[in-house]
This record gives structure tokens, C-alpha cells and sequence, in this order.
């Protein structure tokens, strides 16, 4: 290695020599030992690295269970949180869960029910009115004949 | 990557909660050091840690094991989650006092470490986010420079530059401080 690619190496990755690329590590190091320009070089780099060292970061307030509680729950989940949002987990939600399937087949039951009643009253009411209009043509039919008959006299 | 937790991800995959709490458990801490270190406002940090996991939740399946670690990956993520965040909030950055986030650091940090850290800190905040990025990756995360380069999106060499002028940066931000 050159001492320019060490120079190099410091600049960039620092002092910290499990921090240069592994594929030159040891041709780096191996110049450390046998240069003495080198080694002059690391120590005036060494002083950046221990002043790095010195920032601790602030203690992270974000623990495992705040992640978990926001995850985004199943539809299921979400359904019986919103129908007992204070109800007891262990006993409540639970049973909630397995009847909700049959309380939303009964709802779809039903309404797939009254909208095929509806349907046939519409058949009746259709049937219904042309009855009327086919009584109502007979009944001129009727006054017709009576017409006629008024005039016959 | 470990076999261990190639495992914990084919489980979290297929919808096992004990198996990401695990994964949780192993990647939340170095996560938020990296957030924290790159952020301004803690209450951000926080939401952008909480965001970064709750992708592994819900995107895990899009996580290739052969082309990268999952910390690279989650890293990734939030590297990203921050520059949008910076992006979004430029100009209340910019009038946020930096000298706030580490005075309050624990009582177990002493008077000295704190001023010292306060130092690093605003000198850090100073720096474009690719660079300060890019360093924290390298000195205190622990990536090597490859994995940092797919973090950032670029070449090895391209990252070699970055690290060499945010850090010349650092030392001109600090040799300053001292001088006064």
C-alpha cells in the first residue's frame, strides 16, 4: 500500500483500524509497523476518533412494547376494539371475536332476505297495477255496450 | 447473516409476533442510537425508530437476505425516514437550537462528558445529513464501508469522499470550539 492510500484511509475511516476496509486492513497495519511516517500520521488522526468516542447518545425512550402495541392489528382485532374498546381482553374480546362471524352472516342473511322480498313485492305491485289497467278496460268496454244499448232504445 | 435470525424472519413473515419481538429485541437498541444520533428532537427520533420497525412488521416479505443484512436493511429505512423528515421540516431544523438535545442527557453522564458530547453534538448537526450519516454508520454502528454505501445508495468510493469531508469538517467545527 502507498502512503497516499493510507493517508487516505484515515481521512476517511478514521483511526480506528476495525473500521478500514477489510480487504486492506492488513496491508494498512503492516504500514504502520514498518513506516514511521505512517505511524506519525495515525497519531495526529487519533485525536478526531477520541472525540467521537465521547458522544454518548440520549437514552432512547421507545421500548419493545410501544412498537408492539402499534402494529397494525387484523380486521378482526380492530373490529371488537372498536365494538368494547374497554372491555377485559382475556374473557371479553376473545368471545366477541367468535361471534362476530355469525353476527355479520345473520346481517348479511338478512339483508340479502328483505332485498329478495322486496323484489317479489315489486312483482306484485307490477301484477297488481295491471290488473287494475285490465279492469279499467273492461269497465269502458262495459259503458260502451250500455252506450249502445241507450242509443238502441 | 445468522441462521438464527433467518429463521426469526421466515416466522415473523408468516405472522409469528413472538419471533418479531425477538427481532425487536436484538435491533431496537442500535436503531435508536442511530436515529437519535441523526436527529434533532428526541420525540422524532422516536417516531421515526417506531415507523422503521413497524415496516419490518408489515414489509418484512420485501427483505432479500442474499443481497443484504437485516441491520444494513432496517438502517436503510431509516437513514430514509430521516432525510424525508428533514426535508419536511428544513426550516424548524434550522431554528431548533442544537445545544438543547444533550443537556439532558442521564444523571450518570458527568458535567464534562455532557459539555464534551454538547460539543460533538451541535459539531455533528452542523454536518449535511449524508455525512453525518455515513459517520455514524462507520464509527459507531459498526457497518463496514460497504454496507454503509448501500445504506446511502453509493459507491464505496463515493462514501470514501463523504466520510473524508464531513470528518475534515468535524475537526475545523471543533479545533474552533476549543479555540474559544
Amino acid at each position: 500500500m502507498k502512503i497516499e492510500r493510507f493517508r487516505q484511509i484515515l481521512a476517511a475511516y478514521g483511526t480506528r483500524e476495525a473500521q478500514w476496509p477489510i480487504d486492506e486492513r492488513n496491508e494498512a497495519l503492516e504500514l504502520v509497523q514498518t513506516d514511521a511516517k505512517c505511524a506519525q500520521l495515525l497519531e495526529a488522526h487519533r485525536e478526531l476518533d477520541d472525540v467521537l468516542d465521547g458522544y454518548i447518545p440520549l437514552s432512547a425512550t421507545i421500548f419493545v412494547e410501544h412498537i408492539l402495541e402499534r402494529l397494525p392489528k387484523p380486521i378482526t382485532d380492530r373490529l371488537v376494539n372498536w365494538l368494547l374498546p374497554k372491555a377485559r381482553r382475556d374473557i371479553w374480546k376473545p368471545a366477541t371475536a367468535s361471534v362476530l362471524p355469525l353476527v355479520l352472516g345473520i346481517l348479511i342473511g338478512s339483508s340479502t332476505l328483505l332485498d329478495s322480498l322486496s323484489l317479489v313485492d315489486d312483482t306484485l305491485a307490477i301484477d297488481w297495477d295491471e290488473e287494475i289497467y285490465l279492469l279499467a278496460l273492461d269497465d269502458n268496454g262495459h259503458s260502451n255496450e250500455l252506450l249502445e244499448d241507450s242509443t238502441d232504445e | 447473516m445468522e441462521a438464527d435470525e433467518l429463521d426469526l424472519i421466515r416466522r415473523m413473515v408468516a405472522g409469528e409476533e413472538s419471533a418479531y419481538r425477538k427481532l425487536l429485541e436484538k435491533h431496537l437498541p442500535p436503531l435508536s442510537n442511530y436515529v437519535i444520533r441523526m436527529m434533532v428532537n428526541t420525540a422524532d427520533a422516536d417516531d421515526i425508530v417506531q415507523e422503521t420497525l413497524i415496516r419490518l412488521w408489515t414489509r418484512g416479505d420485501q427483505f432479500s437476505p442474499e443481497k443484504t443484512k437485516l441491520t444494513t436493511w432496517l438502517h436503510k429505512i431509516a437513514h430514509n425516514l430521516c432525510i424525508d423528515h428533514f426535508r419536511k421540516h428544513r426550516r424548524s431544523i434550522d431554528e431548533h437550537p442544537v445545544q438543547e438535545v444533550a443537556l439532558t442527557s442521564g444523571p450518570e453522564t458527568s458535567l464534562v462528558q455532557q459539555g464534551l458530547s454538547r460539543d460533538i453534538t451541535r459539531a455533528m448537526m452542523a454536518l449535511p445529513e449524508r455525512q453525518r450519516s455515513a459517520i455514524i454508520m462507520c464509527h459507531y454502528q459498526g457497518l463496514s464501508n460497504k454496507e454503509a454505501a448501500i445504506v446511502l445508495d453509493i459507491s464505496v468510493d463515493a462514501l470514501e469522499s463523504l466520510m473524508a469531508r464531513g470528518r475534515g469538517k468535524l475537526r475545523q467545527i471543533l479545533a474552533a470550539d476549543y479555540e474559544d
